[in-house]
């Protein structure tokens, strides 16, 4: 080991030896800018702030209106009524989320391919991400208004169908990332032996991206949830229609009762889904590697 | 049979793969190609079933040329021309059945994308299985196996294209030394039952010298050394790698005298 010692020893400061720091102009003139920027539209904005101060006492008044609902007996008349009623809108909330997934998850599994660089050529490439971002560039609520509602009419189809459009842009673009992401090594080896493309595909790339993609497809699923709750507002069906009638005559005991079923529902299918989406990913049972980690934890 | 006439590959980078090179590698005979990285040995064999294309030159196998093949001719030929890697390449997700089914994916009709074989199907790529020792493993994730275990089921996934040719890509380096020689004895034992002409690119001249028939020695593109096994010497070692031979060279060799 005849390398350690012979490099001698560190000379100390000598002048021109150390590196002097960078100009900082860049990062001085980034942060005065940002700054400028948000001073600007506090000010410009069309708010009246000195209402923000008054905001927790009504904010107050109207939880307490709504929690009066919820802590009532839901047992007697009239509130067992007026649960069963959230619950049923609530339900239809979940099929319209369900069968737009669906859409999505159908349209945007082929568009997903289209849009990969390792698997289509690079001007279906382009073609397929433009249609995806104009897709995606267009929120639901604009889909369901403009489009959906016309042609279906109110309710819930016109919600179902425009969150499922909705849904193709996001899942193609993710999904499409997931495939580029695939290891190419096993795709060459399924190529080696002759195989189709098709069949490349099927046993090469696919294998590797399907758990991530269904992972998306449930991830989007509980998106839809939420996206769901707002459509209803623009009479696309499901717990938003109910909830628009109800603020308009300012039923607050009953408000409560609903909002407390859609903020319950929500958060259990979202846990249910984020699990059942972690199990997808790691695979069912041990790895070797993982276990002996666990063993030796 | 397989044949080079002259053949020279450059990538598009510019890199010379193959520089004039002349080899004919008769029917059943394993051959062993040895020499430093980025001596050509990888472009020799990938070019054969056409994974780097030729630039100029012949190159036939079987009597069928490969430079210039493309779409169904080169996938037919494919389907001749086994390949095994270094990385094993397997589909990890999916069972070690379905990866070994995998080599049969041209030979089966279009239900097999869906993973729907017949009982022939089946039955071979059972029987290739059996032929590397882990028949047992058959309903198991890939990705739960050793790394020889999945090298044996690359191994069995090549043979289940009942192939003619079978090419091996640096097939033991991933491997530790007692597993590599393992897997090298398996893939030389059915490569002897079923007469296949093999192509193996190898590190460790050792184990290149105990498995081959013949070697070929390869430097900057060229090939310069063939014959049998037994005439390589340290005098032909110094020709392929340019330098003696030192303990790092032999796979057997103890850490302790590489420390």
């Amino acid at each position: 080991m005849r390398t350690v010692g012979t490099r001698p020893p560190a000379a100390g400061p000598v002048d021109g030896d150390r590196p002097k720091r960078p100009n900082p102009w860049r990062q001085v003139t980034g942060s005065l800018v940002t700054a400028v920027v948000v001073v600007l539209c506090v000010v410009t904005v069309d708010a009246q702030w000195a209402r923000l101060s008054e905001a927790p006492g009504i904010l107050g008044d109207y939880l307490r209106l709504m929690t009066r609902g919820v802590l009532q007996n839901p047992m007697a008349d009239p509130y067992t009524d007026y649960w069963s009623k959230a619950f049923e809108y609530m339900v239809e909330s979940l099929q319209m989320a369900w069968i737009g997934t669906l859409v999505g998850a159908v349209l945007s599994f082929p568009a997903a391919f289209l849009a990969a660089r390792n698997v289509s050529p690079r001007p279906v490439v382009f073609v397929t991400r433009q249609v995806l971002n104009v897709i995606r560039a267009i929120p639901e609520l604009i889909l369901a208004i403009a489009i959906m509602l016309p042609i279906f009419g109110l309710g819930p189809l016109a919600g179902a169908l425009a969150l499922g459009v909705g849904s193709v842009g996001t899942l193609g673009k993710l999904g499409s990332e997931v495939i580029e992401a695939v290891d190419p090594r096993p795709v060459e080896a399924v190529a080696a032996t002759g195989a189709r493309r098709l069949h490349v595909l099927a046993w090469g790339v696919l294998p590797q991206a399907l758990p991530e993609i269904v992972a998306l497809w449930l991830y989007r699923f509980e998106i839809n949830i939420r996206a769901g709750a707002i459509l209803g507002a623009v009479g696309a069906g499901g717990i938003g229609s109910i909830l628009t009638q109800l603020f308009e005559a300012r039923l607050w005991d009953r408000i409560g009762i609903t909002l407390f079923l859609v903020i319950a529902v929500t958060v259990l299918v979202d846990q249910l889904s984020a699990r059942v989406r972690h199990r997808i990913i790691a695979g069912g049972g041990k790895d070797p590697v993982a276990g002996e980690a666990e063993a030796l934890a | 049979m397989i044949t080079f006439r002259d053949v020279h590959v450059t990538y598009p980078t510019g890199t010379k793969g193959l520089d004039g090179v002349s080899l004919e590698i008769p029917e059943g005979e394993f051959v062993v190609v040895v020499g430093l990285s980025g001596a050509g040995k990888s472009t020799l064999v990938r070019a054969v079933n056409g994974l780097v294309p030729v630039t100029s030159g012949e190159l036939e196998v079987n009597g069928q040329r490969v430079d210039g093949a493309r779409g169904g001719t080169l996938r037919r030929l494919r389907a001749d021309v086994g390949m095994i890697f270094q990385g094993f390449n397997l589909v990890t997700r999916v069972s070690v059945l379905r990866n070994v089914l995998m080599g049969r994916l041209s030979h089966s009709p279009v239900s097999s994308l869906f993973g729907v074989y017949g009982a022939a199907d089946k039955e071979i790529a059972f029987d290739a299985l059996d032929r590397v020792g882990i028949l047992d493993k058959a309903y198991v994730r890939a990705s739960r196996l050793s790394g020889g275990q999945q090298q044996r089921v690359a191994i069995a996934r090549v043979l289940a294209q009942q192939p003619h040719v079978v090419l091996a890509d640096e097939p033991v380096a991933s491997l530790d030394p007692p597993t590599a020689n393992a897997v090298m004895a398996d893939l030389r034992r059915v490569q002897r039952q079923l007469g296949i002409t093999t192509v193996v690119n190898l590190h460790f001249l050792d184990l290149a010298k105990s498995f081959a028939d013949r070697i070929v020695g390869m430097r900057a593109g060229r090939i310069v050394f063939d014959g049998p096994a037994a005439e390589v010497d340290d005098r032909v070692f110094e020709s392929i790698y340019g330098r003696s031979l030192s303990v790092q060279d032999v796979s057997t060799a103890e850490v302790d005298r590489l420390t």
